[in-house]
């Protein structure tokens, strides 16, 4: 606690040197400054660090050459960004075309404002701040469509489609597996929700049945909403051009994956918040650490794991990825729902444990036997042909 | 059940990518300008010239007989005589190439130039850092960037070195065996030549 | 197909070894220039044959690595499974050859038809597929390889001593008679061979290779026929051309 006592003691104690009349606004900037610097920085290291964990996954160093050990390459990439010329087509509604990176960035950003990053660390403790977080997310899909929209071009409006078809339909299986969570601690407060998870590991979230599978389908949901591998149709490098960033060049260009990467930050920490306890240490005994370093941590392990997922996992197409969002995602997600229902009607024990778990599990396997069997794929064994014509 | 597959994947990148770490196997890359893995003796990349002594020009193996020309598929050779000749290991006079270029952008180090030569002189290099600023020039070798000394040969490819010296020692053994047998029937002829004309002249002179 | 070509890397490690082995033999990686008439250029060291060995040894637990890692993944399979169906009356009809038909369940293998070479004296199976696609494509590879490595190992373990070349055949300069003359070997794309007509000179009067992947690629049409675009590149893929040879 005494960490983010001192933070909050410092930035009083700065809010009340300045004029009376500049003070709200004074507190807000002092609010965003930190979140807004540390996410930045965080995301020129995720970069670097994405690249040289899959460069391990391949057998390779990755970046190894600028700076000791390669640390200085998001600053060479930035300032390879900026020095490029920035392009914008001749026919292209410059206005729209201008805003859109600004817009995802902004969207992005504005989700982190909800998260609650220590004990009353929080840019923005509104009571609805879950509900905040979802709908500022949902402008980052009016971003990419001006994006495509305003570079009057064929390619990049397809791909504007396509990844709003996507976000739109991976939004529903991530809500309603966020609501199970809400629907247990019944609040839509996200400070709240990081109260209820204060006792230890054991009261974490995703250490119950329907935190577990609500945990999983929200990472999965996540994964495409952040238009990441094995979701990365929008720009899928190998085989489209870059889909709605197709006109764009330069630090505009950067600035979409600045988005992108701090959108992974938000939807991580929110992750973290909703079900592996938030900024609280999994143990009391270990609560002298400060809560932002957890929730640091926690974020830190979960965009490791995507990194660990992009380096697996080749590519689904498109009609796939809508296929398993509506036909096997939103399914599961109503089912958590249900199982998450049990529980609060059983008030926790034994036989809610027992119940819920019992019926995600039925509805996992069951559901996916029934679905690998409908879409006809399975692993295969094979003949081989010998002289004679008989079969093994 | 969906997903299975995938966690078996997942596990097996984790495996790599902790084998990366320890396991010199996995992590098989050589960062190349500062670490480089030694030559193998075989390793062959285009072919040069090889010249004795110390003098390029005047040490030149080659007596261009433009078979290496006609041999290379995809005839990146190009082989220019000159008028002037030049003496051999063997001290027979010999042709010299005037333009001898190897377009290296073409070859592609095939070593049938190197089979056919019947003077021992191109042969492989296992040089492979040959990068230039320009397209056509820089990788249009001549005759002065190919000729390399018979002790550079030696030290890339010792044992091959080794028989290309053996052929030609036995070479000029074969041609100072032909010379001086050559010499004996010379001198035989002469002396019987001589003695023929003393045996004449002692015959004029009885007759006189 | 994503995953930033993980697989590929890990392929890429042991095919660096496969070409290490062959550039200490002959020189160079992929020009090894190594055949002659009646033998070999030069001859192998105990020495080499043990890197072999090795390398031959070692190669399966590649492969098991390798189908761990997407054999049995679930996009993968829904990626790869019933795309880009191909039948046999069509293959055959169009020529093609290699794992791509037998991919189609067409027992054709030449080692086996032609048993040209030593084949015959090798124990070996052919892998046969049942339903035409993507992944039946890509598992027969995979089986191959795995015979390939049989193949391998009793090809090491029978290397005879001895002359490494005919000492009496004539390395070049040869007058063949007047005629014709086919010969055709199992590639690992499919079928190549070479035609060649003889005047009687030095110099062929005709001469003409089958390209294996050129007539494998002619299909490419009819299996893409009512799939999606994203789904061109894999069945492109599938047929593993090298656009050399194609565009020769």
């Amino acid at each position: 606690m005494w960490f983010e006592e001192l933070l909050i003691a410092i930035k009083h104690y700065l809010v009340l040197q300045m004029p009376g009349s500049l003070q709200p606004v004074g507190s807000a900037f002092l609010s965003c400054l930190p979140i807004m610097t540390s996410f930045g920085g965080l995301f020129a290291l995720a970069t670097l660090l994405e690249r040289k964990m899959l460069g391990r996954i391949q057998n390779r160093y990755g970046p190894n050459r600028v700076g000791p050990g390669g640390l200085l390459q998001p600053v060479a990439d930035g300032i390879k960004m900026l020095t490029k010329e920035d392009i914008v087509p001749k026919n292209a509604d410059h206005l729209i075309h201008f805003l859109a990176p600004l817009g995802l960035l902004v969207s992005a950003m504005l989700g982190l404002s909800v998260i609650p990053f220590g004990h009353r660390l929080i840019a923005l403790d509104i009571e609805t701040g879950i509900l905040f977080f979802f709908a500022v997310g949902a402008a980052s899909e009016l971003a990419i469509f001006m994006a495509g929209w305003g570079s009057r071009n064929k390619y990049a409006l397809l791909g504007a489609l396509r990844a709003i078809a996507q976000m739109i339909s991976y939004e529903i299986p991530l809500i309603l597996s966020a609501l199970s969570v809400l629907m247990v601690v019944g609040s839509l407060s996200l400070s709240d929700v990081v109260q209820a998870q204060s006792g230890g590991i054991h009261t974490w979230h995703i250490f119950t049945p329907w935190g577990f599978l609500g945990c999983i389908l929200f990472l999965i949901s996540t994964l495409a909403e952040i238009n990441r591998s094995p979701f990365d149709i929008p720009e899928a490098e190998s085989e489209l051009i870059a889909g709605h960033m197709t006109e764009y060049s330069g630090f505009k260009y950067a600035l979409f994956f600045m988005a992108e990467g701090v959108a992974m930050f938000a939807m991580c920490a929110l992750t973290a918040t909703l079900f592996l306890g938030g900024y609280h240490a999994p143990f009391p005994i270990l609560s002298f650490i400060p809560g932002p370093v957890w929730l640091f941590g926690k974020l830190t392990s979960l965009v490791l794991l995507f990194i660990w997922i992009r380096g697996t996992m080749p590519r689904l197409r498109a009609d796939q990825l809508m296929e398993f969002a509506w036909k096997f995602m939103l399914p599961m997600s109503v089912v958590n729902l249900i199982a998450a229902g049990i529980w609060v009607a059983l008030d926790g024990g034994v036989a809610a444990w027992i119940s819920s778990g019992l019926l995600n599990f039925v509805a996992y396997f069951g559901w996916s036997r029934i679905l690998s069997q409908a879409s006809r794929f399975s692993p295969r064994t094979y003949r081989y042909a010998e002289e004679a014509g008989v079969s093994e | 059940m969906i997903g299975k597959g995938i966690l078996k994947g997942m596990v097996e990148t984790a495996r790599n990518l902790t084998g990366s770490f320890h396991d010199t196997d996995r992590l098989t890359t050589v960062e190349y300008p500062e670490q480089k893995i030694p030559a193998k003796e075989n390793a062959r990349n285009f072919p040069f010239l090889i010249y004795d002594g110390d003098d390029w020009e005047t040490g030149l193996r080659c007596v261009s007989c433009q078979i290496c020309e006609k041999e290379c598929p995809p005839q990146c050779i190009y082989i220019e005589k000159d008028k002037e000749k030049k003496p051999d290991f063997l001290g027979k006079m010999q042709m010299q190439p005037k333009i001898f270029d190897i377009d290296v952008s073409v070859c592609m180090g095939c070593q049938i130039c190197v089979e056919v030569c019947p003077f021992e002189s191109i042969r492989m290099d296992n040089d492979f850092e040959y990068a230039g600023s320009d397209r056509f020039k820089s990788l249009l070798l001549t005759k002065d960037q190919l000729a390399k000394s018979n002790k550079y040969y030696h030290s890339i490819h010792p044992t091959e070195a080794q028989e290309t010296d053996e052929i030609r020692v036995q070479k000029r053994e074969d041609h100072l065996a032909k010379e001086k047998a050559k010499a004996e029937k010379l001198a035989k002829a002469k002396e019987e030549a001589a003695s023929k004309a003393a045996l004449s002249k002692a015959e004029t002179a009885k007759e006189e | 197909m994503g995953a930033l070509g993980t697989p590929l890397m890990y392929a890429f490690r042991e095919r660096e070894r496969i070409l290490d082995l062959f550039e200490s033999l002959s020189g160079a990686r992929m020009m090894c220039n190594y055949m002659r008439f009646g033998g070999c250029r030069c001859d192998v060291s105990a020495d080499w044959i043990k890197q072999a060995q090795s390398v031959v040894e070692a190669f399966p637990q590649f492969l098991d690595e390798f189908e761990a890692l997407i054999s049995e993944n679930e996009v993968l399979m829904a990626r790869s499974q019933h795309v880009g169906i191909l039948k046999p009356e069509l293959a055959i009809d169009a020529g093609v050859a290699g794992p791509v038909l037998r991919a189609t369940g067409v027992n054709y293998d030449l080692r086996k038809v032609d048993g040209y070479g030593i084949y015959d004296r090798f124990q070996f199976r052919v892998p046969l597929g049942d339903h035409g696609d993507v992944y039946d494509r890509y598992m027969i590879r995979v089986l191959e390889m795995r015979e390939s490595v049989k193949i391998l190992q009793q090809a090491l373990a029978e290397i005879p001593n001895g002359d490494y070349v005919n000492p009496k055949a004539k390395l070049r300069g040869f007058r063949p008679p007047p005629g014709e003359a086919y010969g055709r070997i199992e590639a690992p794309k499919g079928e190549l061979g070479f035609y060649l007509i003889s005047d009687g000179s030095p110099k062929p009067y005709r001469y003409r290779v089958r390209p294996p992947s050129l007539i494998n690629l002619t299909i490419l049409e009819d299996m893409c026929l009512g799939q999606t675009i994203a789904d061109a590149v894999i069945i492109l893929g599938s047929i593993d051309i090298v656009l050399g040879e194609v565009d020769r």
